[in-house]
């Protein structure tokens, strides 16, 4: 996955917990971009975790803290929902589930990525620009 | 079971510094008091240690996030920081946020400090993990600090105007300052290298 460096994200103040996403832009941080991407199926906090683990292989380690923080954060947002698992025989643990607005945050997000790899496409191996072919 | 009880007052970071080399030699947190801290023997490197403070979240938050840790499987344990014993009390912290501001025993008050412990995974427990996140939760330690050293700092200017004649009285006053400013630098501190990394890094 292309790194990026987000600079002038706006804030927004979930709980305890800022997570800088710019919504304008649809520019996620790492962490609500996993967890969302995890939640496609219902999951409760550990899963998310081990998830996340194994998708990045070890790269992105998520601390109990900051996922807390996450999870309440996305559910303040809409983006997450609390999911009540009929089979789900071990009551005490709560699980989540993306809704209809996350899926499309994501949506946008591989939208915004799409289109900054096609730049950085062009500038790797297409290499002219505009006014060199006119030239 | 091979019971130990230590006698211990430190700080937040050195708690958990502490905690992490006894559970290295085996030994196991059993129960913790003001002062006194039990064990119980197990088999060395067992578990991990981690030290949060919680004094600033309301009753009903640190409830959810001991549910939560506990859900995945962590064992928690509260600690005081004060050195005091009481039945009821009610009290004012500037630095908590919305119904964290006031601490009433029982409640909060006496539970200022949530102990984490899991099974070993040869991996650092760390409970905030992205440079946000340490930032804020920083942020709310050098709060507290940051609270006493302003009450104290105009009780002292008032004291200063009104009994301002002695000398001594006054260095005692002004060494005092220094003293509780020491931990809002050291935290600052802290807080400008994790703000440096998030600006840089994810």
């Amino acid at each position: 996955m292309i790194y990026f460096n987000y600079t002038k994200r706006n804030t927004f103040r979930g709980g305890e917990i800022i997570l800088k996403d710019c919504v304008k832009s649809g520019a996620l941080t790492e962490v609500s971009f996993f967890i969302l991407i995890s939640l496609k199926t219902p999951k409760h906090g550990y899963a998310i975790m081990q998830f996340i683990e194994a998708k990045t292989n070890g790269r992105v380690i998520l601390g109990a803290g900051t996922l807390y923080g996450a999870l309440n954060s996305l559910l303040a947002k809409g983006w997450i929902t609390p999911y009540n698992n009929p089979n789900n025989h071990n009551t005490r643990r709560k699980e989540y589930i993306i809704t209809e607005k996350g899926i499309n945050i994501i949506r946008r997000e591989f939208e915004r990525l799409n289109s900054l790899v096609e730049i950085a496409y062009n500038f790797l191996f297409e290499g002219n620009d505009d006014n060199e072919k006119n030239n | 079971m091979k019971k130990i009880i230590s006698f211990r007052i430190s700080l937040l970071l050195m708690q958990e510094t502490w905690l992490n080399k006894m559970a290295s030699k085996g030994y196991r947190l059993n129960k913790v008091g003001t002062f006194l801290c039990t064990f119980e023997k197990c088999s060395p490197k067992k578990y991990q240690y981690c030290t949060e403070f919680v004094a600033p979240k309301s009753f009903k938050d640190i409830q959810e996030y001991v549910t939560f840790l506990n859900e995945l499987g962590y064992r928690t344990l509260t600690k005081s920081i004060n050195l005091n014993y009481c039945i009821f009390k009610i009290r004012w912290r500037p630095y908590g946020q919305k119904f964290g501001q006031i601490a009433t025993k029982p409640g909060t008050y006496g539970k200022e400090i949530l102990i984490v412990e899991r099974e070993n995974t040869n991996q650092p427990f760390i409970l905030h993990s992205t440079y946000h996140d340490k930032v804020n939760y920083y942020k709310s330690i050098r709060n507290s600090w940051l609270s006493i050293f302003i009450l104290y700092f105009f009780i002292s200017i008032w004291y200063t105007f009104t009994y301002a004649t002695n000398l001594e009285k006054n260095v005692c006053i002004i060494v005092l300052l220094i003293i509780l400013f020491l931990p809002i630098l050291f935290y600052q501190n802290t807080i400008n290298q994790y703000n440096k990394h998030a600006d840089m890094e994810e």
